[in-house]
């Protein structure tokens, strides 16, 4: 049964049509990728599923439940988690809370919230910079930490947007081979490089 | 105890303990400070520093810059003072007036504010402000404009008015902590770093935001209330900016998003303001610049050294500086 069915979906910007009639479903347990050159619309499509645009016209609909319009919070307490194509962390908080924010927010007790961060973060090779800020993290750790931030809770649908842009390929294994609930997903890469 | 001060939360309970011991430090003051006047010196350090408290929950913690701390203490002093100069209310009735009073315009402009950042939210802030301020001293029938209103006084001893303020901030500064190490710390932390991130993750972004500025409000209301009826007597100066100007300084050079640095930095800058008040205007320069500077060199006030003085007395260096924050 498909988890995520997009249905014509178009966006223009100006009078430039980025998104033309996107329709495509994605069933539970599976692992999308989206693959197009620079430009063709991998962002804006998960900007619209995610909630930071609006689509022109066509329907999302997410377990059978109509998703368009809704607000990111509100798709995240939906189980819409996503990576940014530029990392987003929160860099004045340490690698811990960055975790427990997702935890909290998306209802998990604070003991839960707190085994689980500490679960990812092991899992993401991150124990010792647990307690620094988030900011003084490298690129690659940053990107990992974003994507732990989406697993904190097992999402219904994970978009990751290039999540292994300027990361090393051993964390790319450690990241898709280890404990981590990675599917459903989606993703974007530029070029057709495969996931593995 | 250099290693666990890295943990966010061991940093809180380090910051309220310092906090505390600021607070043991000024009730027992009044020991070697018998005089009437500088007793009074530092109970209006004491409104002061619930203004400061109040705007770092919400510049600090939140990242929300708003220029109307000020405009907050003056809506309170004057509810509570409208109130008893027309309706004869006791001052019972008339602080938790003047909260109420006081968190509900502050959920209104953090509703119109909501989508604001950077300069737009402080300058739409501070016209707030100003609005605030040139609507009560314009209009003379009821608030008898730049007269200013009489404001009955509560209690007959400057001492029971020490204690009584320094209580009251306590309690704020308790109540700060327990709000910032629940749930919605977190979710203060993460909207003042990255919104979108935030909202990413799950966090509702209004209501939190909302919530900071209420909460800010309110207290600060309740701050400006108490001091009318300290100083029986309330004017529109209460909300001029250079007040603004005088809490964010007093933020700044204790430390932004710190729990001590509000508090201390209001009863350092107050009180040095008072040796200074013989320079007139030049006092405000004198503050500026610190403000300059420690903004440029010393994101965390005079937390920052001390913190680093804890460190140092650990047996051993920190691993890794432990926060800009």
């Amino acid at each position: 049964m498909a988890c995520l069915s997009i249905d014509s979906v178009s966006k223009f910007f100006g009078g430039h049509k980025a998104l033309d009639d996107v329709t495509f479903s994605v069933n539970e347990g599976e692992l999308v990728g989206l693959i197009g050159p620079n430009g063709s619309g991998k962002t804006t499509l998960l900007n619209i599923l995610s909630g930071y645009l609006a689509a022109d016209s066509g329907d999302v609909v997410l377990d059978g439940r109509p998703i368009t319009g809704l607000r990111p919070e509100a798709l995240a307490r939906l189980g819409v988690l996503r990576m940014f194509q530029l990392t987003r962390v929160f860099p004045r908080m340490s690698v811990l809370d960055n975790l427990l924010v997702t935890g909290s927010a998306l209802g998990l007790a604070e003991a839960e919230a707190d085994g689980r961060a500490r679960e990812l973060i092991e899992d993401l090779a991150l124990t010792r910079m647990m307690h620094l800020d988030a900011g003084q993290l490298s690129g690659g750790q940053r990107k990992l930490l974003e994507f732990g931030s989406c697993f904190m809770v097992p999402p219904r649908i994970a978009l990751l947007d290039e999540p292994f842009a300027a990361v090393h390929p051993t964390q790319v294994r450690q990241r898709t081979s280890g404990t981590l609930n990675v599917a459903p997903s989606t993703m974007t890469k530029p070029g057709g490089r495969p996931l593995r | 105890m250099a290693v666990i001060f890295n943990d966010t939360r061991m940093r809180d309970r380090i910051q309220l303990v310092f906090s505390l011991g600021i607070f043991a430090l000024v009730a027992l003051l009044p020991a070697i400070v018998h005089n009437e006047y500088w007793q009074g010196v530092l109970i209006v350090s004491m409104y002061f520093a619930m203004l400061a408290a109040a705007w770092n929950l919400l510049a600090g913690y939140t990242g929300q810059f708003s220029l109307a701390p000020a405009a907050f203490g003056m809506i309170g002093a004057y509810v509570t003072g409208l109130l008893s100069y027309h309706f004869n209310a006791p001052p019972l009735v008339g602080i938790p007036a003047a909260v109420v009073v006081s968190a509900a315009i502050g959920f209104g402009l953090g509703r119109i504010v909501l989508r604001l950042r950077g300069p737009y939210l402080a300058l739409t802030t501070l016209s707030f402000a100003e609005i605030c301020r040139l609507v009560i001293s314009n209009s003379i029938e009821i608030t008898r404009g730049d007269l200013g209103l009489n404001v009955p006084g509560i209690f007959d001893h400057r001492l029971t008015w020490y204690y009584v303020m320094l209580g009251v901030l306590v309690f704020i500064q308790l109540g700060l902590y327990f709000l910032l190490r629940a749930p919605a710390g977190l979710y203060l932390r993460a909207i003042r770093d990255d919104e979108i991130a935030a909202a990413s993750r799950g966090v509702k972004i209004v209501l939190w935001k909302t919530n900071a500025f209420t909460l800010s409000a309110a207290i600060s209301g309740l701050a400006g209330a108490l001091y009318g009826h300290f100083a029986q007597f309330v004017s529109p100066e209460l909300g001029l900016l250079s007040q603004t100007g005088i809490i964010v300084s007093m933020v700044v050079i204790g430390g932004l998003a710190t729990l001590p640095g509000p508090i201390g930095g209001a009863f350092l800058v107050y009180v040095a303001s008072e040796f200074l008040r013989d320079f007139g205007g030049y006092q405000l320069i004198v503050f500026a610049l610190l403000v300059i500077i420690f903004a440029r060199f010393f994101r965390e006030g005079l937390w920052g050294f001390f913190r680093r003085a804890i460190e140092r007395t650990g047996r051993r260096p920190a691993p890794a500086p432990s926060a800009a924050e």
